[in-house]
């Protein structure tokens, strides 16, 4: 028997050594993946252990944080209001938006600002604290911006156009993330999309703010002498299309700044269409042959470069996905659109982010300022590493020379001009305004405003969108001006 | 004689110091679970701790005095899963841990019961139709009284004053002994005689009637019971005493047709052979369901990793009957695969000496005896843990000596304590001669 029992002592063996072996296939082999499937409740569990780190504005005022709960698990407060597009919701059920999902690595300490101190944390099992996320937004000016808006759909973006740090993002109708859980279907199924940032998500057509593109174009291929009046009273025909010059009915005879100030869209439809020319012919009465009549492709090419520098129909790089808009849609160009492109309307479409960077590129000198939200990652011991975005510049979009002229244009504006709802005592502010035909025929157009101030060393730049509204003037231009003069108060680089 | 012995008393110091480690164990385990909740640890895990100690140390000190030659590893051994189990179950059902230790306790008491009381080995085997029927009338007798206290769909335990226990658990060792005297009655007749049919060599099978009948019945009830778990270890435990017993692969082979023939009946039969299949297939497709234990049992495994989560920090709850059947789950989560591989090296260990004592005991009772107790140990944790680890179908039976339980504690006691017997057998009756 003692063979036998040699034997069977053998198969036991065998049948261990299979197990052994299958210990070390689950455990080690398929470790990661087994973990990765959606049937592992500890990626939930960590997350709820998990003392998530807090979002600050650049003062350090509280944005969202964690309360403990009496039943030991910790909720989501969101203690300061209309920040929700933003800073974003945190939700188990349904995700993370905004700063709470962009940074959620940080924030939930799966990465942290100190990996040292994460490592031995993590050996001694202590619970993991997640880094705060520092914005640079000022809850101050955002408050200003949700009370500018009054509860009208729209958006405000209010940025520092040298360091193109986001001081204020407003988007209105908006909601409350600490109720993402409970008004879940309700905020989904809002006509009204109370979910979307408007300021980055939504693309509106930018009415006569875009003269500012199109100005910046015909100036940096010094194509019109800023200074040289030139009659301008005639509706001219384009197509089926008639451009008056009902915007300045008291004054005839006008420089390109006066038209530009007073938003004149039949001088900025014929410079759109001339775009591709050596000189722009701007005064009286054109009849065939016209002057752009073979030029038309170069005109719409030079529209459409210029308009791309500005980041318009391009992905601007941002912390957050920001919609690239359009400067015309998949059709070919005619004459009638390229004119109606050039004074703003068209098949035009941008963000009020993107707009409110081309208000900071004239402030800056010519430069796209990098946009960027937030600031750095804290870790709970003190250090920190910085979240910003490392180019500063996101190119020279026009020469210095041609940003000067147009700053004097959109000074302009607000001292004589439409944009006069601007104008602020003891500080030179720079700004254009935009009414926007959009939506069906008929109805009331969206007010904008884009600007800046103070013009000589502008501290910072806006944008507001008041969706069907009215015209710029009456509100999204002194709207504009609350905001930036709370910002001028508050805000020091 | 030597001077420091007293009457046949030999120190065996071996075994008192392996014995320090699993009171280490236990008591490195409960102090690192209360530090974990931010406590520091109670009296109550040290008077755990000292019940354990003067346990172990009151069956070490029968065995100096009474079997002084039986073997030093297998209580050592043993004691390790069962310290492990006592930490297990004081991490995973706090409100358990006292009941787990009280049964260990009273297990304690049935080995050393099973030592005082038992007057020689061969007694067992004088009495093997007693222990036959006895199994019967166990496992019978849950048709009858059977109930089912944790409504797992089985009437598998019997119950008197609010304690319940498994009667198969029992049946096991009764069934061992049984065929240890039989087998060994009628070994030679089954290894060399046979029944010419043409070219084929058939088994004298008048012989093996009895032994066929026996487990039959067994093996009937059990599968009546659906405790598939149990018929899987019952026939296994057969085949490894058959083979011992005869060494022809015959009936290995037979019987392994026979099992499969069996098991093709169960599974057109019972929906629940089927549904174990087909989980054991693919559990993540039925991951919330059928497969969920099997699944979350996998996923505790992969959490664990290499060195585990470490003692309270997994999350080995989410396996059902963790600390029953899918032990080997939380400890290959919080201990990872450097404990679930140690607990497997406890019971290769377990095996290895169990046929040591069979093979060195010198009597053929004795030898079949130790072989089918330790077949049980081995076969019984190979069942277990191959259905928790997807290698085969999963049923339901307790990891030996580490699983929550009365009488599978209980039972393995005694069935510790039989063999500590019979490796003490030789030297005994060299003395006696």
């Amino acid at each position: 028997m003692q063979r036998n029992l040699a034997r069977l002592e053998l198969v036991l063996l065998a049948g261990f050594v299979v197990v052994a072996l299958a210990l070390g296939y689950w455990q080690f082999y398929r470790q990661d993946e087994l973990l990765a499937r959606p049937t592992n409740p500890r990626i939930a569990e960590e997350a709820r252990r998990v003392v998530r780190g807090k979002i600050l504005d650049r003062t350090g005022k509280v944005l969202a944080e964690n309360v403990p709960q009496p039943d030991g698990a910790s909720e989501r407060t969101y203690p300061t209001g209309g920040l929700a597009h933003i800073v974003g919701y945190h939700s188990e059920r349904y995700g993370n938006s905004g700063i709470e999902a962009k940074y959620d690595d940080y924030l939930s300490g799966t990465r942290s600002a100190d990996p040292v101190d994460r490592t031995i944390s993590a050996l001694l099992h202590r619970p993991t604290v997640g880094s705060d996320v520092v914005l640079t937004l000022d809850a101050r000016i955002q408050q200003a911006a949700v009370d500018a808006l009054g509860g009208n759909p729209g958006a405000v973006v209010v940025l520092d156009p040298v360091s193109g740090a986001v001081l204020a993002m407003a988007s209105a109708p908006t909601f409350d993330p600490g109720q993402i859980d409970e008004r879940w279907n309700a905020m989904v199924n809002d006509p009204a999309n109370p979910l979307v940032n408007r300021a980055i998500q939504s693309t509106y057509t930018p009415g006569s703010t875009f003269k500012v593109i199109t100005a910046a174009a015909a100036l940096d291929l010094n194509l019109v002498d800023p200074g040289a009046k030139f009659r301008c009273v005639d509706p001219i025909r384009i197509d089926n299309l008639q451009v008056d010059c009902r915007n300045h009915s008291h004054l005839p005879t006008v420089d390109f700044r006066e038209a530009f100030a007073w938003s004149c869209n039949r001088t900025f439809a014929l410079t759109g269409l001339e775009l591709g020319t050596e000189r722009l012919a701007l005064a009286d009465v054109l009849r065939p042959p016209f002057p752009w009549q073979n030029q038309l492709g170069r005109s719409a090419q030079r529209l459409e470069e210029y308009a791309g520098r500005f980041w318009i129909g391009k992905s601007l790089p941002f912390d957050l996905p920001v919609e690239p808009g359009q400067v015309k849609g998949g059709g070919e160009w005619y004459p009638s659109l390229l004119a109606q492109t050039a004074f703003g309307q068209g098949e035009l479409a941008a963000t009020p982010l993107q707009m409110a960077l081309a208000a900071a590129a004239i402030a800056n000198g010519g430069a796209v300022p990098a946009p960027y939200v937030a600031g750095e990652a804290r870790a709970a011991g003190g250090a920190t590493t910085s979240l910003n975005h490392p180019a500063g510049t996101l190119g020279q979009a026009i020469s210095a020379k041609t940003a000067q002229t147009i700053n004097e244009m959109m000074v302009l504006s607000v001292d004589t001009a439409w944009a006069k709802p601007a104008a602020m005592a003891g500080v030179k502010v720079g700004g254009k305004t935009g009414t926007a035909e959009a939506g069906a025929e008929g109805s009331t157009p969206h007010s904008w405003f884009i600007g800046y101030a103070p013009a000589e060393q502008p501290r910072v730049a806006i944008a507001v969108i008041m969706e069907h509204k009215g015209s710029g003037t009456d509100f999204a231009t002194p709207a504009a001006k609350t905001i930036m003069q709370r910002a001028l108060e508050v805000y020091q680089r | 004689m030597r001077p420091w012995s007293i009457g046949g008393a030999r120190p065996r110091w071996l075994e008192l110091a392996l014995l320090a480690c699993p009171i280490l164990l236990l008591a490195i385990g409960l102090t690192t679970i209360e530090l974990s909740s931010g406590e520091a640890p109670g009296s109550s895990d040290q008077a755990l701790v000292a019940a354990l100690a003067s346990a172990l140390f009151a069956v070490h000190c029968w065995l100096t005095l009474r079997y002084p030659h039986a073997d030093q590893v297998v209580l050592p051994t043993a004691s390790m899963l069962a310290a492990l189990s006592m930490v297990m179950v004081a991490r995973l059902e706090p409100s358990l841990a006292l009941r787990q230790a009280m049964w260990i306790g009273v297990g304690s008491v049935a080995l050393l019961a099973t030592l005082v009381i038992l007057p020689s080995v061969s007694w067992l085997r004088q009495y093997r139709y007693t222990w036959a029927a006895l199994g019967l009338a166990l496992v019978l007798s849950t048709f009858v009284f059977g109930v089912d206290p944790n409504g797992s769909g089985a009437r598998l335990w019997l119950g008197f004053g609010g304690v319940y226990f498994q009667p198969s658990e029992i049946l096991k060792i009764l069934l061992v002994v049984f065929f240890a005297a039989y087998l060994d009655d009628y070994r030679e007749l089954l290894t060399l005689s046979s029944v010419r049919v043409g070219p084929i060599s058939l088994p004298p099978l008048p012989y093996l009637t009895p032994l066929l009948f026996m487990l039959a019945i067994a093996l009937g009830t059990v599968v009546m019971q659906r405790d598939l778990g149990a018929a899987l270890l019952l026939f296994g435990l057969f085949l490894a005493m058959l083979f011992v017993a005869t060494g022809r692969v015959l009936y290995v082979v037979g019987s392994l047709a026979i099992f499969v023939l069996g098991a093709d009946l169960l599974y057109r039969l019972f929906s629940v052979v089927k549904i174990r299949v087909e989980t054991w297939q693919d559990p993540w497709a039925t991951a919330s369901t059928t497969g969920y234990q099997l699944v979350q049992g996998l996923t505790a495994l992969a959490a664990g990793g290499l060195i585990g989560a470490g003692l309270t920090y997994g999350y080995p709850t989410y396996v059902p009957a963790v600390h029953t059947d899918f032990m080997i789950a939380a400890i290959g989560e919080e201990l990872g695969l450097a404990g679930s591989l140690a607990v497997v090296g406890l019971y290769v260990v377990l095996v290895h000496r169990g046929l040591r004592i069979a093979m060195v005991t010198g009597d053929s009772f004795a030898t079949l005896l130790a072989a089918g107790l330790t077949s049980v140990v081995g076969i019984q944790a190979l069942v277990i843990l191959g259905g928790t680890l997807k290698l085969i179908p999963l049923t339901g039976v307790t990891l030996p000596l580490l699983s929550y339980g009365g009488s599978s504690v209980l039972a393995n006691y005694v069935l510790l304590g039989l063999l500590l017997a019979v490796s003490a057998e030789p030297r005994r009756r060299d003395d006696a001669a």
